[in-house]
Order: structure tokens, then sequence, then C-alpha cells
């Protein structure tokens, strides 16, 4: 019964109108009636009416209590304030425009924000058919990892014998070089297994999608493209399928594009490129890899089992759950530790839903992280624009005073005002929200189309995105709460006599503490701390820009030649070598070739090897753990780093020799302080481990980062090392990119089944290890000068709004006699005495923020005076000019006509 | 002589009823024809604002126990004429009995009182 008359009532909101008509209908005929019975009685006409009008009694009564019954009344009231709301805002425009841009940056950021941390992590893993039935497997690694990648016959195994997995995919994340004709674009891709896209039950959207038949050793090399790359450079033709294009320098022919929604396995990397395992020696992958050698076994990376770098992902059957999935592989997996124990020894399988996981889960911990981070400071930023449109609201608050106090006396409920007012600020935030959505959407077009390299991360911002639409509603009408309840708090406490005999003071001269001004300070305060941050991390960005890294980058390639790989022994490998150097030497340019297993900065190889030194450490003593490398003896000469005491390595120091070693610095200062390290000893691993004699000791450089302070390093003879594979490091005069290709085109001729899976210039290498210090810069650098400007508006609002408030004052002591510059200064002091408590408690704040800061700082203080006080300058100088405009004009009052007109 | 009593305000939720027992006895009637009946009936008792008939009547509508129609009244003006429902007529048969039991009641527990 109740739904019923619920319904009814809801329907009657629509037909309204028609309703009130019928009801003034049976109210006059009942009228009529009623006098025509009186008249009947013998009463006159007038009197009759008169007297039909008392009995019915009160009509306008009785038609709110028909009202009240048919309609909703809450909605009715809401609709009521909506309308008085935009009313009111249309009736001051200034107001509306300055309020909704204001918080239209804040919540634009805030939403743009939103939409990065919604695409890392709560953007659809793939949009594949019944992803509820895939489960990632993983194996652990040697150091004991959970979720690790698999090799390529184990994969095999695995598919053959499950039987919970209707069927197992494998795929690596791949990057290589691109290009449809013009210049090459590096890009992400995935290299998968021929029944990839069957498994995940994906169609094309174009031509056809990978199949069994493309993965055949020796198929024709096929790509299938994402749909991005096809709208990007073919336009969405059709003709795009069956035109080749050049994949890391071969010729691969377009097969198809995936749909529009596809993002392939691992949504966060948005790969581009899918091609197949068959192929897979011509392109890098770029997951996580593990290479233990496995004796006896055919050179490619398919044929390896101790060579670990593939994901896998199964399709349950139906019926089937991960648990016996996992049993199953783990079963497997224990015959193959039977069978080849070099390489499945002491190994686990792992299964997870892969609807559970983001990108890694181990890497989505740390990306909660980050996102929360970023929300944090952008929504830092929001509650500067909030604070902005509190202010604004109150000085509103003051102006309305009268207009309040006649509602409060003709009898509206308190409550019934202040849902009223907040109304009136929610609706300035969802306008923003709309508003800023727009822009919003163009930064992020911009920013995506300006990046020079391929975004890892494309951000979107779709309308039917309904996460970050939801989300700007949210914050939207939260800011919108938020920045109205104080005003409307305060507007609805109010005396209402004074104010209704028009005798209410205006506030006049004095500084007078008001919740207005503390918010003006607060967002001076907050500006402040974020001001600090940036210039600290700018100057860090500077100094890490300009940083000595004790080698000299320029002109230096690194191609990685893993011919251990294609199956050189070590024989094989120092001859290849040999001739290989020489060849690289000869080539135009080139003014030393050497070889390395590990480069400097490098973020994938931090290997430390333990130190001990004979007299110092027990037998039973674990040893130091320093930062090893292998080195050629060109190789001091390739990197510009001079052997300061002693000797380089040369082409006595083989197999055979006694080992010798190359410290830094660093390394000499600590293990052999005050005396030369030349003729020292030292053993590695343990007491019985290969002894080494220093033989030279070379400049400190930096190894890991670009923060470190001389981190001890020391360096084995390539030669003496025995190792096969390594990567040949040379030093152009001209363009190091140019002398990559160079080198590999040289090589092959060497070598022509040689692979590439890692070239680099130096530079590039060191411009990564500086990339976070220079992220953190630049969104701080963003953020502080959002938050400045909406200080800098919020305080003209403020001053601007009390000159207005003290135009009669002013111009009494204009008329009195005060000279323009006494105006001046008289409006002035107030801005900057809130500018100047502001700058104290953004102080104090900072103090805690540069503390958190600090290890992303380089080479620059917490406390670095030059950042603070630019930070503070640009504070002033900004209140300054905010606070300049009002005063001016304050100063131009002219008396008489400003008290004619009060 | 004993003192007339004033004309006492419509008790709470009876009006409802008396619209329906109006209804039920009389057959379709417009909001005037309820409001004179249940005069008549009370005899100067009751002080009835008839305007207080028509958000009655709306209740009435909206839970579903009487339906309107629109005719012209006896003065040639359109007015609406109501007619009780089927679940009207239930509704009337289970108040009717719930308010004799509370009348019996009270009237046991005012004579004993007295």
């Amino acid at each position: 019964m109740r739904l019923r008359v619920l319904l009814w009532r809801v329907l009657a909101l629509f037909t309204a109108r028609r309703h009130e008509a019928d009801l003034n209908d049976d109210i006059a005929a009942h009228l009529d009636l009623l006098a025509a019975e009186y008249i009947r009685n013998g009463m006159s006409a007038d009197d009759a009416r008169a007297k039909a009008r008392r009995e019915f009694g009160g009509v306008d009564q009785m038609k709110e209590a028909y009202r009240d019954q048919r309609g909703l009344p809450l909605f009715a009231v809401l609709w009521q304030d909506l309308r008085y709301a935009a009313r009111t805002l249309r009736r001051s425009p200034g107001f509306t425009f300055v309020a909704a841009v204001s918080l239209g940056i804040g919540i634009g950021f805030n939403t743009a924000v939103f939409a990065i941390v919604d695409a890392v992590l709560f953007s659809p893993v793939s949009t594949v058919h019944r992803s509820d039935q895939l489960a990632d497997v993983f194996t652990t690694g040697r150091d004991g990892e959970t979720y690790q990648t698999s090799s390529y016959p184990d994969y095999l195994d695995f598919r053959a014998s499950s039987t919970a997995f209707r069927d197992i995919i494998a795929y690596s994340p791949s990057s290589a070089a691109v290009s449809t004709g013009g210049p090459s674009r590096f890009m992400i891709g995935e290299v998968v297994s021929g029944n990839y896209f069957q498994v995940l039950g994906v169609n094309a959207a174009a031509g056809r999608t990978l199949i069994p038949e493309d993965d055949r050793p020796g198929a024709p090399r096929a790509a299938l493209i994402s749909y991005r790359f096809w709208q990007r450079e073919f336009g969405t033709r059709s003709d795009a399928v069956g035109t080749t294009i050049q994949i890391a320098g071969h010729p691969y022919t377009i097969v198809g594009v995936t749909p529009k929604e596809f993002v392939g396995s691992m949504s966060l990397l948005k790969p581009q490129i899918w091609t197949a395992m068959a192929w897979k020696s011509e392109i890098d992958d770029m997951g996580i890899s593990e290479y233990v050698p496995s004796p006896g076994e055919g050179p490619s990376q398919l044929e390896r089992r101790g060579w670990r770098w593939l994901f896998l992902k199964g399709r349950l059957q139906d019926g089937e759950t991960i648990e016996r999935a996992r049993d199953e592989l783990q079963a497997v997996n224990e015959q193959l530790a039977a069978q080849f124990p070099a390489t499945n020894k002491n190994r686990r399988i792992s299964v997870v839903r892969t609807d559970s996981v983001r990108l890694h889960p181990q890497a989505d911990l740390a990306i909660q992280a980050t996102s929360a981070l970023l929300l944090a400071v952008f929504g830092l930023v929001l509650l500067v624009a909030c604070a902005n449109v509190t202010g604004m609201l109150l000085a509103r608050v003051s102006g309305r005073q009268t207009e309040i106090a006649v509602r409060l006396a003709i009898g509206a409920s308190r409550r019934r005002l202040l849902l009223q007012l907040l109304t009136e600020s929610t609706m300035v935030a969802l306008t923003a929200a709309a508003a800023s959505l727009v822009p919003g959407w163009l930064l992020l077009r911009l920013g995506a189309a300006g990046a020079p390299v391929e975004l890892p991360i494309p951000i979107t911002l779709e309308a039917n995105n309904i996460h970050v639409l939801g989300f700007a509603a949210s914050i939207s009408l939260l800011a919108g709460m938020v920045a109205g309840l104080a005003p409307a708090l305060k507007a609805t406490r109010l005396d209402v006599m004074p104010q209704l005999k028009g005798d209410a003071p205006a506030r006049v001269g004095r500084l007078r503490w008001s919740l207005r001004d503390a918010l003006v300070a607060l967002q001076m305060a907050i500006a402040l701390v974020f001001l600090i941050s940036a210039a600290l991390l700018t100057r860090s960005a500077m100094a890490a820009g300009q940083v000595d890294v004790g080698f000299h980058p320029e002109g230096v390639a690194a191609v990685s030649t893993p011919v251990g790989h294609i199956g050189y022994d070590a024989t094989r490998a120092t001859a290849f070598y040999n001739r290989a150097l020489e060849r690289v030497r000869a080539l135009p340019g080139v003014e030393a070739a050497g070889l390395s297993w590990r480069l400097p900065l490098d973020l994938t190889n931090f290997y430390q090897e333990p130190v001990l030194i004979p007299g110092v450490h027990d037998a039973d003593d674990k040893g130091v753990p320093v930062d090893r490398t292998m080195v050629s003896p060109d190789y001091f000469k390739v990197l510009s780093v001079p052997i300061l005491e002693g000797r380089n390595f040369d082409a006595a120091d083989t197999q055979n020799a006694p080992r010798v070693a190359i410290v830094n610095q660093a390394m000499a200062q600590k293990f052999w302080p005050n005396v030369s390290a030349i003729g020292k000893r030292f053993r590695l691993r343990s007491q019985d481990g290969p002894e080494y004699e220093v033989v030279g000791v070379s400049a400190n450089y930096k190894v890991r980062t670009v923060g470190e302070t001389s981190r001890p390093y020391f360096h084995v003879a390539a030669a003496q090392w025995g190792g096969v594979s390594w990567t040949i490091v040379a030093k152009t005069r001209g363009d190091a990119a140019a002398l990559i290709g160079a080198i590999q085109n040289d090589l092959l001729t060497l070598e022509p089944n040689l692979v590439f899976p890692g070239n680099r210039t130096l530079e590039s290498v060191v411009a990564t290890a500086l990339l976070p210090v220079r992220f953190a810069a630049s969104s701080l650098n963003a953020a502080g000068l959002i938050a400045m400007s909406l200080a800098a508006v919020g305080l003209y609002g403020m001053i601007a709004y009390a000159v207005s408030r003290r135009t009669r004052e002013l111009a009494v002591r204009i008329a009195l006699g005060a000279t323009r510059r006494e105006i001046l200064t008289l409006v002035m002091r107030r801005g900057l005495f809130l500018a100047a408590i502001g700058a104290l408690v953004g102080m104090a704040l900072a103090v805690a923020a540069a503390r958190g800061l600090s290890i992303l700082l380089y080479k620059v203080e917490s406390y670095d005076p030059l950042s603070w006080s630019a930070a503070i300058v640009v504070l002033f100088a900004v209140g300054l000019l905010a606070n300049l405009v009002p005063a001016r004009r304050a100063s131009r009052i002219e008396p008489m006509t400003a008290l004619r007109r009060e | 002589m004993a003192m007339k009593p004033a004309p006492s305000e419509v008790p709470y939720g009876t009006l409802d009823l008396m619209v329906l027992k109006t209804l039920q006895a009389l057959g379709p009637l417009h909001g005037y024809g309820i409001a004179r009946r249940i005069e008549q009936v009370s005899r100067g008792t009751l002080a009835l604002n008839q305007g207080t008939i028509y958000p009655a009547l709306l209740r009435l509508t909206q839970k579903g126990w009487i339906s309107s129609e629109w005719g012209t009244s006896d003065n040639n003006r359109r007015a609406r004429y109501y007619s009780i429902t089927r679940a009207g007529r239930k509704q009337l048969a289970v108040e009717a009995v719930s308010w004799a039991q509370t009348v019996a009641m009270m009237e046991r527990l005012l004579k004993d009182e007295m």
C-alpha cells in the first residue's frame, strides 16, 4: 500500500499543473453549490458567498495541505532551492565566474590525476572473454621471490600436462623500434604464443588476430597492431592490413588490428604491437628475466629451460579451481626438477586470479602508494581552491545579511536557509566541475600528443568513463559542501533586528581577525609549502643535470651481444670479441672500444659481491658486499675514467695469470685507509674464495644512482673472469645512436645469427637515472603554480571586497585630507600582513615537507636558503600584486560620489 | 437546561471513515455532497471546515479506496464525483468493526468510571 502511494505521488510530480487546475475546479464548484444553498435559504448573493467561504475554511491552507499530500514535499523544496540558487548566481556573474574558475582548476586537476590513477588502478585488467576464468601462473625466482616468470620449455610442459586449464598462453612485454616508413619510434608490444588471442577470446577489429600458424618456426613475420596505433599511423584505413612495417629492423606484415578496448595482458603498459613467439629472437623482452645456465640445451631463448622471462595465463575448465590448477602444475614442476635439477630445483608454482592482479602482484603495492601520494598532493590544491570559495562566500554573506534577516524574520527555519545556502555553493562547484572537464580533457589530449616518447600509460578522459565522471561529481559535491558550510552557518546565526533596522555596522578599518583572513593566510601558507618543495626539487634536478657522474657518457654506445645464447663457448667467444673489437675500432669516428659486463647507472644491475680482507675478516665472516663489474682494458678509456694509481689491465692478465683487480678510490679508502691500496689483496665470497690483487686505483664515478656519494666499486679483468657474453662499449666523436646501428651491421657480417637484446647510448642511461627527480620537480612545480595563483585570487578577492565595503570610510578619510599614498598604504598593509602570517605558517609546515622530500633531494639541503628565500620572495611579490590593484582603486575613490551614493 | 456541548473538532482519522461510509451509503457524490451529508448526520455536533474534505479525498484516492470521475454539478459546473471502490468497501468493513470495538471499549470504560 505504501509503495502504491509513493508511486502515485511521484507520478503527480509530473502532472502537478493539471492537478492544481482540477483542485481549483473542485473548490469553485463547492463554493458555488454552498452559496446557491444559502441563497435558496433567503440570503443575499454577497452574504451567501461570504458565508460559503467561511464554511469552507481557509482555501490557501487547504491547498497547501492538499499539495503536501499530493507531491513529495522534500523534492519540491529541493527543486525550489535549486531554482533560487540558479537565480542568485545569475544575478552575480562575477562571483560565480571567479568561484567556478577557482574550484574548476582544483577539480580539473584532481580529476586529471584521478583519471591517471584510475587508468592505472581501476581500468579493466583486460577486456577479454570471461576474465573470471583466467589465472596467472608464476614460478618462484632463484632469489625466492614468489611471482617470477617461467621459461618457454617449462611453459610447453605445463601446457601439455594441465587438465585443470583448458589452455595456457605465454607472453612477455617487449620493446622495439617500429617504423611505418618514417623515423622509428620506440614502442612497447607483446611477444605472444600462437594460441594467445584464441584463448583470451579476442577477435580482430580489422583483418585477423595472430593464430598458431603464425607461431611455427619459419612462418612469415606477422604483426597485430593496436587500435590506437592503427588510428594514429593509418587513420583507421582498412588497407593498413597487409602493409609491411619495420619492427627492430625486420619487415613484418600487419595481419590485423586489435579491438579498441583491448589493452593486452598488462594494461598498464598499453602494448601496441603483438608478434609471435617464433620470431622472439629479433625483439627484446622487457619483463622480469632470470637466467641460470642450462647445460646441453639449444642456444635460443625458446630452447633454454633456465631462461625465465615469460608470463603465463591459463583459462580454467568449467568447475575447476585455482587450487587444483596450482597443485597440478606443481606436480609437473616436481617432475621437471627431478629431470632438470640445474634449472628447476627448489622452484614453486603460484597461481593467482587474473582479475585480482593489476600489473604484477608485487608491483601493485608500490603503484597504489604512488597513486595515493599524487591524489593527496592535488587534494591539497583542491583544498586551497575550496578555501578561496569559502572566502568569497563569506564576503557575500556579509553583503546579503539584510536579505537573510528578512527571510528569517518572515519565518524561514534556520535549517531551511542552511540547505538553501549549501545548495548555492554546491551548484557553483558542479558548474565548475562541468566547466573543468573541457580544459582538463584538452590538456590531457595535448599532453599525450606532445610527449616526445610514446607515453607508457596513455591517459584517456573519455565521457563514458563512469569512474572518472563519478569521481568528478563526488569531489565537486564535497568541495561545494566544504566551501559552503562555514559561510552558511555564519549567515544563519544572524541577529535579525539590527540588520532590518539598517544600522548594522559595516566593518571599519581596524585589523580584526576573521575566518576570511584566516583562510587567505592558510592559502598563502599552503602555496608557500608547494613553492618551497618545488624550488628544492627544481634545484635538485638542475644540480643532478649538471652533476659530474665521473665518466663522460657523450658519444658512448653500448651494444649487448649475448653470444652465449647462440651457442658460443669461452674459446669461440674470446676469438669473436677479439675480432669484434678490432672491427668496431676500425669504424669511422670510433676512438675506443672495450667490453663491459655492467653499465654505470643501469637500474637493472645492482650486483654486489662479498669482499673479505685476509687478516681483517675471520674465517666465518660473511664479508662486506661491494658492487662489482668485469671489464676489458679499454673500458676506462671509453668512459674516460682515469686510473689514478697503479696500472690498467693488459694483455698479460689472462686466465693463467694471477687474478688482479682495479678498485675505485672509495673502495681503496674504505678497506685500506691512509695507505696505498696497490699490492693489497682481498678474497671474494669467503676466506676460501678467489684471491685478487689490487693493481690499480681508478677515479670514483657514479655506480647506481646520480645521488649517491662515492660508492665503493671494483673491476675485474674480463679475460680472467671467463664469461661468454659481453656488452661492447665504444666511444665515437659522432652520434652514439648511429654508432649502435653501425656496430650491429658490422657484427652481423661477423656472426649473422647474432641478436641484440639491449642497445643503449650511455647518455640515455644517465637520462633515465635522472627521471624520478625530474618528474617530481615538474609535478610539484605545477602544483605550486596552481596553488600560488589560487592564493593570489583569494587575496585579491579579499582585499577588493574589503575595499568595496569600506568605500564610505575611505571616502571620509579622503575628504578629511588623507593623501592617496596614505590610503594606498592603509589598504596594502592589511594584505601584506595576511601574506606575512601565511608565510610564517607556511614556513613551519614546509619544514616538515622538506624533511619528507630529503630522499629526493640531490646536492641541495632541506633548508637550502636559496630555495626558501626564492619561494618567499615569489609569495610576497604575488601578494603585493594581488594587493596593488584593489588598493589603487581605493586610492582613486572620489569622496563626493562615494558619500552621496551611500 | 443542559448546556449544549460546543461542536467538537473532527477526531483524527475518523474523517476518512466517514467519507467511505457516506459514499457506500449514497453512491457517487461530489465533495460538496459528502461534506453536507457528514454535517447532516452529525446534527451540528461536528465543526467541519468543508475544505478539509479535499486532502482526505486525495488520501483515499492514493490508497485506492475511492475513485473519481468528472461530471456536472446541479448548477452546471464541472465537478468531480467520487465513488467507493471494492478495496474501499473491504477497508470500510474492517474499520467499522475496529471502530465498533473501540467505541464499545470506551463505553465500558467510561461507565465503570462513573
